[in-house]
């Protein structure tokens, strides 16, 4: 998993249908200490994260494992807020 | 899912089976104000995306996880066509903690 920050919204109308109605998310990626680490990428969420929240992004297949659905085309979900 | 912007298109008539009938796009990865970086991806295409528009492509083993291309040897799909995208202002400098 990832340590990112959310900087931003995202609106997509055309998508594939796996990604019906989920919330998606412009993430910068960050180092332990807070520093940008990387180009921002977008994320699906399922924890309701907002803007200049720390997070933690599951990548890969398994961030489509949070939604219950047989396949989720998504390879980053925001899956926890850092407290 | 990386940000970028469709440039083109790949064709192979001789290519696994299970690709026949699948579009495979060029996309030229970008910053989030649309400025091209140096990085390009072929992506199977699960939205009808055309060139010059913006989208998101699912890389690695999430690639499969849409019905188009599930189960199928493909590594990169594009799965969104971005509409718009909000981005915070200029990040302030992260918040140190005292020594």
């Amino acid at each position: 998993m990832k340590l990112g920050r959310v900087i931003g919204c995202l609106w997509a109308t055309r998508h594939d249908a796996s990604v019906d109605g989920l919330r998606m998310l412009v993430v910068q990626p960050v180092r332990a200490d807070g520093t940008d680490a990387g180009r921002p990428f977008a994320s699906l969420d399922t924890v309701g994260a907002g803007v200049g929240e720390t997070v933690l992004v599951a990548t890969s297949t398994e961030a489509g494992f949070p939604f219950g659905r047989p396949v989720v085309a998504t390879d980053a979900t925001v899956v926890g807020i850092v407290d | 899912m990386l940000f970028g912007t469709v440039v083109g298109q790949v064709w192979a008539t001789r290519k696994d089976p299970s690709l026949v009938g699948m579009t495979f796009l060029v996309v030229r990865e970008t910053t989030l104000d649309g400025a091209p970086t140096s990085t390009f991806v072929v992506a199977a295409d699960a939205v009808g995306a055309g060139v010059g528009e913006a989208v998101l492509v699912a890389q690695g083993s999430s690639g499969r996880q849409t019905e188009l291309t599930q189960g199928k040897p493909v590594d990169a799909v594009v799965m969104a066509i971005v509409d718009r995208v909000d981005v915070e202002a200029p990040a302030e400098a992260p918040v140190r903690r005292a020594a």
